[in-house]
């Protein structure tokens, strides 16, 4: 018995009609208020990056094609210089063919102090000998390159010259092939198989490239870092209206449709921003009407019942005198007075329930909670329908439940999902009263076929059939609607659902 | 060329697939160009390649052109490398049949042996055959030191060098001179040929406006100019 | 057979209620205003006052007061539910019920009986006249007088003092009070009770805002004494 009176929570989602949470709105709520949250790729980030990014670029091409220039500058001049001054060096020298050692190693020792712009260290080659202007014959700075251009026999014999970086050091050296008029006059100057070689350190020309690297580096990163300024009012420029829009499109989102964002300037945020204000008057607008006509239709509805009501009265009233009478009529007659009186009987309870929706919907239903015994409540609803027959109605409630409820909307929900359930279901109903936590519980069960599932989404609507091809139930149609409302009205939730042994259960909570 | 429609195709085709890697390439593009903008601006000095810059520097030799011959032995390189010996007095310079300019004294001054040719006699060539001697001799002792070797065989005699006048000047003006050798020609290393013909050129003309021939029994080289 | 006044202006209620009472023999005037059913009343002697709240000219509820002043005579409104705040102000204003509208002439009928009905004797053997402090309550003459001085109540509320001083000391919820003194069903509306409860206070008590002789306990309903 246990078993059949909790539903297994399997058969549970999307059992709960829509609506039937009478918290329902709250979380919903909940779940749209995000706070402020933080991006950390977010159009900040991303604008001071793409700014630095610019900034960077620009200062990194600028300097460094200053650098390239200034570089290539400082290092022709110093070759030119170089190349050109060791050749007036070389110039004047007379030798011997083949060379005198003695005599060539004092010419390279003269030439070695004439090192233009910077000292050189100088070599010359002939043949197998080796003449340096060092304690070392040959330099090993000077490359093989350098040699095989320099022993080169073309046409007309140049100079040429070469940087070398080794183990880390810049040089340039130099070659100058020598050669000599064969005749005062006649001819052309021919190789004298003599090579001179110079080797000179570039280490200033490396401390000047150097320093204006550090000077570009020194002037790029405060560049950089001015940029960021701009960068960061820009993207503040930016991100303002943004936030101001999502400020704005969350509290609509909240329901506030008055919200206007302050639109100034005429770049495409303020697009954006009267874009966004003019959709938020539209929406007002829509929203708006569509209030009005809601609230015109419950109106009308609300009136319509209203005006109904005073006919109903005095027609109630003499629906007795119809009853009693019937019997002496002739059968027809008694027939249509009896209809008249049992359709006026069903007409009222049908005005009545339209009444006490319409005010539901203008939120105009009041709660008058009282201390109650939940038991004794139940029981007397029962009693009061006569639903008393323990093959009809059976009752399990758990006694000395003490509830804060309104006792006569309590006894509309018990009246109307038993009378739902003997209408709808089959006998017996047993209604079980307990207390859960904080919560009575009232469940509702019928022995019946169940509620088809596509139907049990909608078993709290106004009017709605579940058997199509019945036109009109016993009911108003709006008893389980008034139900769910009433139960809302005590911040309390209603399902139905399917138990597994068959039949329908309707389960109310309600906080003690 | 087909296969490059076929991949012009092929990029149509994944044009879709393309577009959502576009963002990927373009971060990309942007990577290579800092990463260019980076090696463009590389610091410090690069090692360069060998650059020409200026002509040779023109040394004067010692002893003057009158006081001197030429002669043309090998360097380590295999390469003909000049040689300056000292021939005690001057030789005047006498002109060339062809030279107009010869009667001037100052030219006879200023012109020796050791540049150029010197001719007693039309049709001899004393001093160039003197020449040729000590070129067949080979490297003296500090030629050899510095390395200095002949392609010449040990001859015992020089060729004998003789004017070829029935051809007339090269289109380039040069003097066609003939070396009659008393041993085979034809064996010889194009070093050797080259020294003996270097060591002739200079010793005929001082502008070395000479080509030789060289010829034995066994056979005549081609005329040959001073590639040196 | 009970004697109704009927004020009530629309036609076919007025018609259908009093043809219906009539029916089950009740002698029935009607009236269509409260100024109407006021010049009737010293007239037609009624028993009890069926009284619309909605009435053209002098409402409901100032007829209601104006029958008070002079008059303990059972009063029951009429009203259509949701009007919530008129059925509040028609009981302060004095009436001992109400019926909402439209209902069936049985249902009437009932109230009309059990506002009418007379409150049974208590057990023999108990003196006629009993003593709560100040109050004198004549069970037999019904009446209730405070320091000896008459004091005019409602039937509703000498009913409920009546239920209350049977059983001093004894709390009885709002809808045990509407069960026995009104005989409404359980569910029925306990305003009907605290209404009543004010009336009667505001008759009664030296300080109607600090009652002793009939107390409030919250969460339970209310009780007679302890002195």
């Amino acid at each position: 018995m246990k078993a059949c009176v909790s539903p297994e929570p399997g058969t549970e989602p999307g059992t709960e009609p829509a609506g039937a949470d009478a918290s329902g709105p709250a979380p919903r709520r909940r779940r749209r208020a995000r706070g402020p949250r933080l991006h950390p790729f977010g159009l900040r980030t991303r604008l001071v990056l793409a700014f630095l990014l610019v900034a960077a670029v620009g200062c990194g091409t600028t300097a460094a094609l200053t650098y390239r220039a200034a570089r290539n500058a400082i290092l022709e001049q110093t070759q030119d210089t170089a190349v050109s001054a060791f050749r007036d060096q070389v110039d004047p020298l007379v030798i011997s063919l083949p060379v005198d050692t003695r005599q060539l190693r004092d010419s390279l020792l003269v030439i070695a102090r004439q090192g233009k712009p910077r000292p050189w260290r100088v070599y010359a080659e002939y043949g197998t000998v080796r003449v340096s202007s060092t304690d070392r014959p040959t330099s090993s700075v000077i490359t093989p390159e350098l040699r095989a251009r320099a022993q080169a026999r073309p046409a007309t014999p140049h100079g040429s010259f070469q940087r070398v970086v080794k183990n880390g050091k810049p040089y340039l050296t130099m070659a100058v092939p020598a050669v000599f008029r064969t005749h005062a006059t006649k001819g052309t100057a021919q190789p004298t198989g003599l090579v001179f070689y110079a080797v000179m350190e570039l280490d200033e020309e490396d401390a000047n490239i150097e320093a204006m690297v550090s000077a570009a580096r020194d002037g790029a990163l405060p560049a950089l870092a001015v940029a960021l300024i701009p960068a960061l009012i820009a993207s503040r420029g930016v991100l303002r209206p943004v936030r101001e829009l999502r400020r704005a499109a969350h509290s609509m989102g909240r329901g506030r449709l008055d919200t206007r964002i302050h639109a100034k300037g005429s770049d495409e945020l303020a697009d954006l921003a009267r874009t966004f204000n003019e959709s938020a008057a539209e929406l007002e607008r829509s929203v708006a009407e569509l209030r009005d006509a809601e609230a015109r239709a419950r109106r009308f509805a609300s009136d319509v019942s209203h005006e109904l009501r005073t006919p109903l009265a005095g027609m109630l009233a003499v629906t007795e005198v119809l009853d009693e009478d019937a019997g002496s009529l002739d059968s027809d007659t008694a027939r249509a007075v009896r209809l008249i009186s049992a359709e006026t009987g069903k007409l009222a309870v049908l005005v009545e329930d339209l009444m006490e929706i319409s005010r539901f919907d203008a939120r105009a239903a009041e709660l008058h909670p009282d201390e109650v015994d939940a038991a004794d409540c139940v029981r007397k609803t029962l009693q009061h329908r006569h639903w008393t027959d323990p093959a009809q109605v059976v009752p399990y409630l758990e006694e000395g439940i003490r509830a804060r409820l309104d006792p006569r909307r309590f006894d509309v929900v018990v009246a109307n999902l038993v009378g739902n359930a003997l209408r709808h279901g089959a006998a017996p109903v047993t209604v079980r009263l307990y207390a859960e936590g904080d919560e009575l519980v009232t469940e509702v069960a019928d022995r019946g076929p169940g509620i088809h599932p596509d139907v049990l989404p909608h078993v709290f609507d106004r009017f709605y059939k579940a058997d199509q091809a019945r036109t009109r139930s016993a009911g108003s149609g709006l008893g389980l609607a008034i139900t769910l409302e009433n139960v809302r009205l005590h911040g309390g939730t209603v399902r139905a659902a399917n138990h597994p042994s068959g039949g329908a259960v309707f389960t109310v909570r309600m906080p003690l | 060329m087909r296969r490059r429609k076929a991949a012009a195709v092929r990029r149509l085709t994944v044009a879709a697939v393309r577009h959502r890697k576009g963002a990927a390439a373009r971060r990309r593009t942007v990577a290579a160009a800092l990463l260019g903008m980076v090696s463009l601006a590389a610091c410090g000095i690069q090692k360069s390649d060998v650059v020409e810059a200026g002509g040779a520097a023109t040394v004067a030799v010692y002893p003057a052109p009158e006081f001197r011959m030429v002669l043309y032995f090998l360097g380590p390189d295999g390469r003909p490398v000049p040689v300056v010996r000292d021939i005690g007095q001057p030789v005047p310079d006498t002109t060339s049949p062809w030279d107009e300019t010869g009667t001037d004294p100052k030219h006879r001054e200023s012109q020796g042996l050791g540049s150029g040719q010197v001719n007693q006699e039309r049709g001899t060539r004393v001093v160039t055959d003197k020449v040729l001697a000590a070129l067949v001799a080979g490297p003296a002792g500090a030629d050899k030191a510095a390395g200095l070797t002949t392609g010449l065989p040990g001859w015992k005699k020089p060729p004998i060098a003789e004017a070829v006048e029935e051809a007339g000047p090269t289109p380039q003006g040069r003097r066609i001179v003939r070396l009659r050798s008393p041993y085979p020609v034809m064996e010889l290393s194009d070093a050797a040929v080259q020294q003996l013909v270097c060591t002739t050129a200079y010793a005929e003309d001082g502008g070395g406006m000479v080509e030789v021939t060289l010829t034995s029994v066994d056979g005549t080289l081609p005329a040959t100019r001073c590639e040196s | 057979m009970p004697r109704v006044l009927l004020i009530e202006d629309d036609p076919s209620v007025r018609e259908g209620v009093e043809l219906g009472l009539r029916r089950r023999g009740h002698e029935v005037r009607t009236a269509p205003t409260g100024e109407a059913g006021l010049a009737a009343l010293g007239e037609f002697r009624p028993d009890l006052l069926l009284l619309d709240l909605m009435l053209p000219g002098m409402n409901g509820v100032q007829v209601c007061r104006r029958v008070r002043e002079s008059s303990q005579l059972p009063i029951i409104m009429l009203t259509a539910r949701g009007d919530d705040f008129d059925v509040v102000v028609g009981l302060e204003a004095g009436a001992d019920d109400y019926i909402v509208k439209p209902a069936r002439t049985e249902v009437i009928e009932a109230r009309i009986r059990a506002v009418l009905r007379r409150i049974e004797e208590p057990g023999s053997g108990r003196s006629a006249v009993e003593f709560h402090g100040e109050l004198a309550i004549d069970r037999a003459g019904l009446t209730v007088a405070k320091s000896g001085e008459r004091v005019a109540l409602a039937p509703s509320e000498l009913k409920l003092l009546l239920h209350l001083t049977a059983a001093p000391e004894q709390v009885f919820s709002r809808q045990q009070l509407l069960e026995h003194v009104w005989e409404h069903s359980y569910h029925g509306d306990a305003r009907l009770v605290d209404a009543c409860v004010r009336r009667l206070r505001n008759k009664i008590e030296d300080t109607p805002g600090e009652p002793r002789y009939i107390q409030t306990l919250r969460g339970f309903g209310y009780r007679f004494g302890p002195l």
